[in-house]
């Protein structure tokens, strides 16, 4: 028999998961490792229930990845913004809820599903304007006109490649 | 995207390290994203042409100088006429933490612009290639020998050097791991005598077309037997064969 842990949400929603799949998060294995054995609910103060349930979805498809991947090839990563079928599917939400995701996995500290996060905005990003960028994701400009001249002269060398 | 925060930001342009165009776009969209995306756009700049070299030694923002660690000038067409001193000058004034250059077939430039790269970045730099920059002369080497102890790779392939300047390079440059030597056809065995005996992290060296060496061939011997290739996993180059004959050789001299 498979052990469970319960996690429970910001909106005190509880989740019953198999022990092995909440290890995925470092933060919890890190967690159970310090408590040992309990039954204890463990509280995730900053992760609501439909978000929390998104994760312990991705947790679950990948309980049979290696844990840990290794470091190696960090720079090639960098570089490689694909993203598998299965996780782009799972990935296709609204915005508020990929940034959800991408701070809940920041801090249950589950690097896979944040790259996953992180490489999804990057592609929104490529290719785009500046103007495309700030509308995409209602960020402010806080440049002065002045500023954003400057801006535009220094880049100059970068333009036309 | 407020609710981000900033090291995040930078992990999700990190992936664009690649693409300068969208990190250039990235620099205007707000003062936190900049503060992200300059590093990365920064890091190894790529050129088009030698006007975007002048573009950007001149207009660099101040806090973008420490960010740049590659240079790349091998791809640039008509480099062999158009990369001046004067240009090169120009980015090594703004420009003081590169530890990579590449400045293949740059034929134009002197030893002096190798002197001022030396003297600017000393032990900061570890990779430049000179290759086919055929005015520079054992004067860049002796000027590379005193002030860079830690490079780590350099190609000096087609250069017109001579014993006097390895034996010095060879001296001071004792973390070289790669050395292209090919095509410089005044070198001699000496040469691989100092090597041999400085810099024992060597695991590559080029010698093809070295045709100042001549190597004696002694196929009893093994390679294997001699310290310095055992420790240096791989040295290779088309002048393997006879490279070999020579440490085999060289174990009976005195």
């Amino acid at each position: 028999m498979t052990t469970k842990v319960t996690l429970t949400s910001s909106d005190n929603e509880n989740f019953s998961v198999n022990k092995e799949i909440t290890k995925r998060s470092i933060l919890i294995k890190n967690m159970l490792e310090d408590v040992g054995k309990s039954d204890t609910p463990i509280p995730l103060p900053n992760v609501n229930s439909k978000v929390l349930r998104k994760v312990i979805e991705w947790c679950e498809y990948h309980c049979m990845d290696p844990l840990a991947p290794t470091n190696e090839n960090t720079e090639n990563q960098k570089q490689n913004t694909d993203i598998e079928d299965w996780d782009q599917k799972f990935i296709e939400v609204d915005q508020e809820t990929l940034f959800k995701i991408i701070l809940a996995t920041n801090y249950l500290n589950i690097k896979p599903l944040l790259d996953i996060g992180c490489k999804t905005i990057t592609n929104m990003i490529k290719g785009k304007s500046p103007e495309e960028i700030y509308k995409t994701f209602n960020i402010v400009n806080n440049f002065t006109p002045k500023e954003e001249a400057q801006i535009r002269k220094e880049n100059k060398w970068a333009e036309d490649q | 995207m407020d609710v981000i925060p900033l090291e995040l930001i930078f992990a999700i342009l990190s992936h664009l390290s690649d693409d300068q165009q969208s990190l250039t776009a990235c620099t205007l969209v707000s003062h936190a994203w900049r503060s992200c995306a300059l590093p990365l756009l920064y890091h190894a700049p790529t050129f088009a042409n030698i006007q975007s070299i002048r573009i950007f030694a001149d207009r660099i923002p101040t806090e973008a100088e420490p960010m740049v660690r590659e240079i790349d000038l091998s791809a640039i067409p008509h480099r062999w006429d158009c990369v001046t001193d004067k240009i090169l000058a120009r980015l090594m004034e703004k420009c003081k933490a590169i530890e990579r250059i590449d400045l293949h077939l740059c034929s134009k430039i002197h030893d002096s612009s190798v002197y001022l790269i030396s003297t600017t970045l000393g032990s900061t730099l570890t990779d430049l290639t000179l290759s086919q920059c055929e005015r520079l002369t054992n004067a860049s080497v002796f000027a590379l020998a005193a002030h860079c102890p830690c490079l780590k790779t350099l190609d000096i392939s087609h250069l017109l050097v001579t014993d006097v300047s390895l034996r010095e390079l060879a001296e001071s440059c004792t973390s070289l791991e790669w050395l292209s030597l090919a095509y410089c056809e005044f070198l001699t065995e000496a040469s691989i005598m100092f090597l041999r005996e400085r810099c024992a992290r060597l695991k590559f060296v080029d010698l093809d077309g070295c045709y100042g060496m001549l190597f004696e061939n002694d196929d009893d011997n093994d390679m294997e037997e001699y310290q310095w290739t055992q420790e240096a996993n791989v040295v290779i180059g088309k002048e393997y064969e006879d490279f070999e004959g020579y440490f085999s050789s060289d174990s009976e001299l005195p």
